[in-house]
Order: structure tokens, then sequence, then C-alpha cells
């Protein structure tokens, strides 16, 4: 991001702050919407063909369990970063980005497992192409001047 | 002994919901209402243990009916009894799950949309809408993790023995527990946007305007009259006078800008929509479907006959 769209952005809090302007869509809302469902299609996957995987003899509620672990996992590393990229906070982004770090080379580690018959599995590897990709995916929008822009948007918003 | 005996009776006696003597008078009365299960034998099963509420009485009758009701679990086991046939074409859950997801995850998408949006209006209301703020964070939260269990039970779908997972799950007081709260949470997020809407809306009525106008653009004159009945409506009981000093004061502003007032409204209808995506994903399994959420009971009649 050039130096010139960062004075822009500014200008255009300013004039926010002042209350001579009201935004209704912030730069790069729709970015950040993408990544949360791309992350959520990764973390779905991955966790439920690493429980068909590794725990596909183990009982029900132990499967449960791994679920909804998951769901917590995601609640730390994706949902509360992004409520605080809106608060101006922007450093705690670098979990989310962690966190798709994480599952990319997790998911790629199993596949390529799964592949070449490492792990004895009947489990389809579709699903962790599915997240692999969706992981790639969102890694990449995270880095995106899209998603840097909502952050310099929020940063600059609250600032005072 | 015997007084041994019953001091253990209680420890024993398996408890039921009926266990209160006003709950068994209630019970008892409804059962005799109906003629032909008058003096009938009343127990009660748990699942493990069959509990006798009400004997046969000590006399001789020409027929021995006997009423046994018994806790169920969840929907599903009520709609399997009373109508099988229709429970059977419903066993491929597939699609209901997917519909589920689909709406779920709009709503959470929408509500990201909306707490954007209020987040970067907060300067122009002075911070008034911070309650709704909270609300829509708390709902954005609920809906992204309702997204995400739904997905899970769509991957559990797709499962061979998935499907008893989410079997399982319905049957867990803990997860209808958790779920409900998650649909509170989402639709008092709702409520509050459609609040937020519905005093606009009767703001603008109040101000002798149409939402429809308002969004084309205002005259000073019905900019003026909005802004004031804005107030009026913040400051119930306001004088003119001292809403006059108010605005001299520059606590609040003249007149809003047709840019203020268009996009405010604009925000407050992408909110009405967030809220009825989430009344519609709750609608299809949350608290606005079963709002009682209370224990369901099954009756079974067994009449005793004797064979000569």
């Amino acid at each position: 991001m050039t130096s010139a769209s960062l004075t822009e952005l500014k200008e255009l809090t300013d004039s926010i702050k002042a209350g001579e302007r009201v935004i209704l869509l912030p730069p790069g809302i729709f970015t950040l919407i993408a990544i949360i469902g791309l992350l959520i299609t990764a973390t779905v996957t991955f966790f439920g063909s690493s429980i068909s995987i590794f725990a596909s003899e183990v009982e029900i509620p132990i499967k449960v369990a791994i679920q909804f672990t998951s769901m917590g996992i995601f609640l730390i590393f994706v949902i509360f970063p992004s409520l605080m990229v809106f608060q101006g906070n922007k450093r705690f982004s670098t979990l989310s980005i962690f966190y798709s770090i994480s599952l990319l080379i997790l998911s790629l580690l199993l596949t390529l497992a799964a592949v070449t018959n490492l792990i004895n599995s009947d489990a389809s590897i579709t699903p962790l192409l599915i997240s692999f990709v969706s992981s790639l995916l969102a890694y990449i929008l995270l880095r995106s001047t899209s998603f840097l822009l909502l952050k310099e948007f929020f940063y600059y918003l609250k600032k005072t | 002994m015997s007084s041994f005996n019953s001091a253990l009776t209680p420890i024993l006696t398996p408890i039921t919901p009926f266990d209160s003597p006003d709950a068994k008078r209630i019970l008892f009365d409804k059962i005799d209402r109906i003629p032909d299960l008058v003096n009938s034998k009343i127990s009660y099963f748990d699942g493990f243990v069959l509990t006798e509420l009400r004997p046969y009485p000590p006399m001789c009758m020409g027929k021995y009916t006997s009423v046994i009701i018994r806790k169920v679990q969840d929907q599903k086991e009520i709609a399997k009894i009373q109508n099988p046939e229709a429970s059977k074409k419903g066993e491929d859950n597939f699609y209901g799950e997917l519909l589920s997801t689909g709406l779920s995850c709009s709503a959470a998408a929408l509500s990201w949309v909306v707490v954007g949006g209020s987040a970067a209006v907060i300067p122009v209301s002075g911070g008034a809408s911070t309650v709704i703020t909270i609300l829509s964070y708390s709902a954005a939260t609920a809906s992204s993790l309702q997204c995400m269990n739904s997905a899970y039970r769509l991957y559990n779908e797709t499962n061979e023995d998935g499907s008893e997972t989410n079997a399982w799950l319905d049957s867990q007081d803990w997860y209808t527990r958790t779920s409900t709260a998650l649909d509170f949470v989402s639709v008092a997020g709702g409520v509050a946007s459609v609040g937020a809407t519905l005093k606009t809306v009767l703001n603008l009525r109040a101000a002798g305007t149409t939402m429809k106008e308002a969004l084309k653009g205002l005259s000073r004159q019905s900019r003026k009259r909005l802004t004031e009945e804005i107030i009026r409506a913040n400051n119930p009981n306001i004088s003119n006078k001292i809403l006059k000093s108010l605005v001299a004061a520059g606590k609040y502003p003249k007149r809003f800008s047709n840019v203020n007032i268009t996009n405010s409204l604009r925000l407050q209808l992408k909110d009405a929509i967030g809220a009825s995506l989430s009344f519609a994903g709750s609608a299809t399994g949350g608290i606005m479907r079963d709002p009682q959420r209370i224990p369901n009971f099954i009756i079974g009649i067994i009449e005793e006959f004797d064979v000569y």
C-alpha cells in the first residue's frame, strides 16, 4: 500500500470522525467475510477428516469433543482477532495468519500421507484437499491489500 | 427394621417428574377425565426403571387398563411415533442440514457486514449505539459458531456413521441448551436491529415522510422536522424550549445532512435483512420453532384382558 493511499484513507477516517461522512461498507469487509468462510470450511474439513483417519474407532462423545474443541480454537484464532480488528487492534490478525499457515501445512502433510499410503485409512482425501485449498486461499486473502486496508481503516478510525 | 426400610424408600425410589402431590393430582385428574381410563394403573418409565405412580384400586373390575408415561429425548422420536411413514421419508437429513448451513452462514456473513458498518458509524451517533454494537458483536460470534456447527452437521451427514453422531448430539441436553443459547444471542441481535428499524420508521412517520422518500433525499424542512423527531424520541417529554436550547448549544445538529440520513437508513435496512435471516435460521431449528424446549412425554395405554 502506497503512502498516497494511506493519506487518502486517513482523510476518509478523519471525515468519518468529524461526522461528515458515514461508511456503510468499510473497505475490505467482504475480504474478511471470505476469510472467515474459508477458514470455517478448512477447519471443518480438516478436523472432520482427521477424526475419520485417527479416531474412526473411538466413541461418538469423543468425536464430538474433538469437533467442539476445534470450534474453541476457531473462536480464539479467527473470531477474536476479527473483532479486535474492528476495535483498531490490527496486530491480532497475526493469530489468524498463524492459524491458516498451520492448517495449510497440516492438511498438506495429511494429504501426502494419505496419497502415499503412509497412513492406513479408508477416508477420502477430498476433504483434506478442500481444507488445503481453503486455508491457502484464506492465507492469500489475509496477506492481501484489501485486508490490509480494512485493518488500517479501523486503526485510523479508532486512533484518538 | 421397618423404620430402616421406610427411611431408605425415598432414596431408592426413582425420581419422576410427577413426584410432588400437586403434579400427581393434576396428572390423575387429567387421566380420569377420559372415561375409559378411570381407575387405570398409572406408571412412569424413565428409560431404565418403571415406577408405579398409582396402582389399581382394590376392587374387581371388568377390564384392567394401564397407562405408561415415558419421557422422550428429541423431536425426531415424537415424529417417528406420531407419523412413522413420514418419519421414514425424512431419514435423509442432508438437504435439511444444507438449508440450515446456508441460512446460518448467510446470517453470519450479514452480521459481520453489520458489525463493520455499525463500528464505522459510531462517531456519528455519538456512541449511543454501543449496546447495539455489543449485541451485534455477540450476534456475529454466535452466528459464526452456529454456521460452523451446521457445517459440522452437514459434514457428518456425508459420512457413513455421521448421522449417528448428529442423532447423538440431538439427544444430548447440553447440546440442545448450547444451541438454544447461541440461537438466543443471535435472535437478540436480530430483535435489537428490528427494534432500531421500527424506531426509525416511527420517527420518519412522525416527521411526515416515508422510508422510500427518505432514501431518495429529503428537503431542508423535512430534514429539520425529522431531526427534531429523533431528538424527541431520544428525550421523551422534552419541551420545545429545551429542544431549541439544546440545538443552539450545539448538543444536537439543526438538521441532519441527506448523506447521513440515507446512509443510516441503508444500514438499518441491511441490519433488518440480517435480522430476518437470523429469524429464518432460528425458525428452521431453533427457539422460534420450539419455544418451550420443555421435556416431552409419550403416553402408552395397555389394556389387560383374560384369555380362556
